[in-house]
């Protein structure tokens, strides 16, 4: 009698299994949508005014930074391009969101803001939720127009060269797509630079497609509208703490979490950037920027 | 006849008082009534000499510590030891210089201070340069990089082998690849007893280690220098040194002092790494490797000046 009693409670825990199965499933997809419409509703309100781009181009990023152990770096970076600004940026928050496989798991919160009617190049880095202005210049490098062509991604590009902190650097760039857009500092050529690297093949941007901005993945260009109060001259100091305390990049940030710094923007930023230095982390002895 | 059992007598007499003597050097420390009275000695001090709090470390960080993580200012060190020590001589000599890193916190809900030691620090100079780890400070050093500050931390302070507190006055430099901070304490000025830095030790060396395993207030153990090891992260490109040692220790012996067979500093405890016969299942535990910061990366960070 014990035994039927016992068969017939087993039966019913089987049988209703499922269900509690598939309804927590249905709760962990309604979490997963709730957490996404917040971000977005966090995103239009932290980005009302901003600048979209009309689309980005993705690039793998490679970086030899230290020659004697032939250690190379690898990044994703974007460069957003609207009429009025260009952004280079990590990729890696976008990638993530999107779940793109391809990733290369790396992410420097350096951004480099480029404004081509006035020529100027402001470039810009986060920690946690601190933004310091580390850069702001006028000028472009003088650039040597060759006649080589060469197709990337199916647009016709066309060769150029210039000097720039300390090293040579052959770009190639497109006039088939709008707008006038490079990596990092080498701007001021009247098209979208698709590929680019110095003459020793130690620093190299690889053309990796073109993002196209979507309704729920809009690409915003945001210059930040306040920079941290810490001064400016003591952001190494900082970066140094942040970028050997968190060197693993992605695995080792429990020292940067457990400070609470993490908490110290009351409103948080729509864009999550992992507690990440990226290349700054990395001891670099032979760096993109030469001494001049 | 007499004079025999006299004799015997005086000897035996002598000899139980001198064994009666010996047996009363021996102290057994209430080491539970010290940390019991941590918080009321640390608010006597900070009362008496109106010291600074946790997060005003926090807040000058910024102005103590150089960007290339060394020190510029010049402090004086005592002179290295050379006569040998047994294992009681160098307890007996060493156990004032190793200091028990403790932290103090407000309770908003019982309204009091509650204090406990977390870690282990070593003293360096007179005037209260001490070294410990940098994970033992990681919490006060990033968020007082960003000026962030935890209400109700009230203070980071060390306790002597008397008994007697220091609040932790500035951060002086950090190295969070080979996990070491040196800091300052508000010495109320006392002079404390800071440990010679020694050189650094081939394998095979004796080693002995004074800290406070899991609370375990000034515990003794000793062991010797297995591996001297250079771990180069091909990830980042920085080297970390480690000196491996056999001498026991366990979690609150972060920052505890590794000595030579002369009572010279030869590293601080740095972390542990556990042998599993069964590694992914962390079952058929075999043995452990002592992790330690090597002294000679303490005497690098110093800018010492000729």
């Amino acid at each position: 009698m014990k035994h039927m009693v016992w068969k017939r409670i087993l039966l019913g825990v089987l049988m209703y299994l499922p269900f509690g199965v598939t309804a927590q499933e249905a709760d962990r997809r309604a979490d997963y949508e709730r957490l996404q419409k917040l971000r977005q509703a966090e995103a239009a309100t932290f980005y009302a005014g901003a600048d979209t781009a009309r689309y980005a181009i993705r690039y793998l990023w490679t970086f030899r930074y230290d020659r004697e152990h032939g250690l190379t770096y690898r990044e994703d970076r974007m460069v957003l391009v609207a009429p009025e600004v260009t952004l280079d940026m990590s990729y890696q928050p976008m990638g993530e969101r999107l779940r793109d496989s391809s990733l290369a798991y790396r992410l420097t919160p350096s951004f480099y803001y480029y404004y081509p009617r006035e020529k100027r190049l402001k470039r810009t880095y986060r920690i946690i939720s601190e933004e310091f202005l580390l850069q702001d210049t006028l000028g472009d490098p003088a650039w040597e127009l060759a006649e080589e062509r060469k197709d990337i991604g199916g647009y016709s590009c066309r060769k150029a060269c210039c000097e720039q902190g300390g090293r040579r650097w052959t770009v190639w760039f497109t006039t088939e797509l709008p707008g006038i857009a490079a990596p990092r500092c080498l701007t001021g050529l009247p098209g979208v630079v698709l590929e680019a690297s110095d003459e020793e093949q130690e620093v190299v941007w690889s053309y990796n497609g073109k993002i196209e901005p979507t309704e729920e993945e809009p690409l915003y260009i945001k210059f930040p509208e306040t920079f941290s109060e810490l001064p400016v001259e003591k952001f190494p100091v900082i970066l140094r703490l942040f970028a050997l305390s968190g060197r693993n990049n992605f695995s080792a940030g429990s020292y940067i979490e457990a400070s609470g710094v993490m908490n110290k923007s009351g409103k948080l930023l729509p864009e999550k950037l992992l507690p990440s230095t990226g290349i700054d982390a990395c001891r670099v002895t032979n760096p993109v920027e030469r001494a001049k | 006849m007499r004079n025999i059992l006299r004799l015997i007598g005086v000897v035996g007499t002598l000899w139980l008082s001198g064994g009666h003597l010996v047996a009363q050097e021996v102290v057994y420390h209430d080491y539970g009534a010290m940390k019991d009275s941590l918080s009321s000695r640390m608010l006597d001090f900070w009362r008496s000499k109106r010291c600074i709090n946790i997060n005003t470390v926090r807040r000058d960080l910024l102005e103590n510590i150089r960007e290339d993580g060394r020190i510029e200012e010049a402090f004086s060190f005592p002179a290295k030891r050379k006569k040998r020590l047994d294992a009681k001589g160098i307890y007996r000599v060493c156990k004032k210089h190793v200091l028990s890193f403790c932290m103090m916190e407000y309770r908003p809900g019982t309204k009091n201070y509650w204090s406990y030691p977390m870690a282990s620090a070593v003293v360096l100079t007179a005037d209260g340069v001490c070294v410990t780890n940098y994970h033992v400070l990681a919490n006060v050093i990033l968020s007082g990089a960003l000026k962030y500050y935890w209400p109700n931390d009230f203070m980071r302070m060390v306790m002597t082998a008397e008994g007697k507190v220091y609040p932790v006055r500035r951060v002086l430099a950090a190295d969070p690849v080979n996990d070491f901070a040196i800091f300052q304490v508000d010495t109320g000025g006392d002079r404390l007893s800071p440990i010679p830095l020694g050189e650094p030790l081939p394998e095979g060396s004796d080693v002995y280690h004074i800290g406070h395993p899991q609370g375990n207030l000034f515990y003794l153990t000793s062991g010797i220098v297995a591996r001297n090891v250079a771990i180069f992260d091909k990830e980042s490109g920085h080297t970390k040194l480690e000196m491996e040692i056999t001498a026991d220790y366990a979690t609150g012996s972060s920052g505890g002092a590794i000595i030579d067979e002369c009572g010279n500093l030869a590293g601080i405890v740095g972390g542990t790494y556990s042998m599993y016969a069964n590694p992914q299942l962390s079952r058929n535990f075999q043995m452990s490797v002592k992790k330690t910061v090597p002294v000679k990366l303490i005497k690098e960070c110093f800018l010492l000046k000729k």
